[in-house]
């Protein structure tokens, strides 16, 4: 089963290098996806390594630059992707073992971690989850394995106006009928320390309302 | 004092032509600026016979005349208003899967460079 890893980045240069070093060990397939960074300097660095990489001409959103990545793997005949965060909060560890559930044939596994969060956090999160009837725990996490016909359903339609890879994505290919599976792996702490979705206050509780919109919207 | 029928003409002509020259210089296009002519012409013969709105209350039973009017103008630009949102939501669905399409192809068309430019020297080599 050929294997696609997809490193979504957005402004995450100094860290990313360590992280693909340390996923090159492991898959030898990566396509690093540069979500319209500022500083576009990376990707000669990238090209210099030996790594590929999709570019954004302009910042479009985390879930646009991974299903950019999926039209990239369909075209190339890839059996499924893996996604790996670029700011090293996943380890390579944790996409090994999400591989071997793929060869198993789900559609959809993801990586969770219930270790990390504040507790407001999760409470919050809980709640979103039940709302939305979903069977997966951890829905914001990025370490995520997608097979070839997931990939084909997830890049058209309603999920084109999706703007993370969170509970929309899981409850829409949840509705879908989507073979999903949960597969508990460990994370690090990001070490931007900052996270990328959720730089401040405000923005947590903008993402709650458009969340609690979208379930609103869909939920029957 | 001149007569308010003049000042609601001039004001109704004014946005007429505003409309007109925005389409004559491109910024608007002819099919957005079919409901804002429309609009404007409205605006036009309200003000020049203003006793229409008079009329049309008597008829619908509206004691207060410029109350009718007001509503009529909350909803056309409520409705204007969200037809603009839906046009950005579709357009920012279709910007995103040409954003995407571009990126990937660009990639392609790199990789097919790349290969090209390595045939010559293989053929160099076998020589």
């Amino acid at each position: 089963m050929r294997i696609l890893v997809l490193v979504p980045v957005y402004n995450e240069w100094p860290h990313l290098l360590p992280v693909l070093e340390g996923l090159r060990r492991h898959f030898s397939h990566i396509l690093v996806v540069d979500d319209g960074s500022d500083d576009k300097s990376f990707l000669s660095h990238l090209k210099d390594d030996g790594f590929e990489y999709l570019s954004f001409p302009f910042n479009m959103g985390h879930w646009s630059a991974i299903q950019a990545g999926f039209r990239y793997a369909l075209k190339k005949g890839y059996d499924g992707v893996i996604t790996f965060d670029g700011d090293g909060q996943h380890l390579p560890e944790g996409a090994l073992r999400i591989k071997p559930y793929m060869d198993e044939g789900y559609d959809v596994v993801v990586g969770n971690d219930n270790g990390r969060g504040t507790l407001p956090k999760k409470l919050c999160w809980k709640a979103l989850n039940r709302l939305a009837g979903l069977e997966i725990q951890d829905f914001t996490s990025g370490l995520r394995g997608y097979s070839r016909s997931a990939m084909k359903e997830l890049i058209c339609g309603p999920f084109l106006s999706l703007h993370y890879q969170d509970l929309g994505v899981l409850f829409m290919a949840q509705k879908l009928g989507f073979k999903m599976l949960e597969v508990p792996t460990r994370m690090t702490d990001r070490v931007s320390e900052k996270s990328k979705v959720f730089p401040t206050l405000t923005s947590v509780i903008s993402y709650m309302c458009i969340t609690l919109t979208f379930i609103f919207v869909r939920r029957p | 004092m001149i007569p308010y029928k003049i000042t609601t003409t001039v004001i109704g002509a004014i946005l007429f032509l505003i409309i007109f020259m925005l389409v004559r210089r491109g910024k608007l296009q002819e099919k957005f600026a079919l409901t804002w002519f429309a609009i404007g012409i409205i605006v036009v013969i309200l003000g020049l016979f203003p006793v229409i709105i008079d009329k049309i209350a008597w008829l619908t039973g509206i004691t207060y005349p410029p109350a009718l009017l007001f509503a009529i103008a909350v909803g056309v630009l409520l409705i204007q208003n969200l037809y603009l949102f839906i046009f950005t939501s579709q357009n920012e669905v279709r910007i995103k899967e040409l954003l995407q399409q571009v990126a990937v192809l660009n990639k392609l068309v790199e990789d097919l460079r790349n290969t090209d430019a390595q045939k010559p020297d293989d053929t160099d080599t076998a020589h």
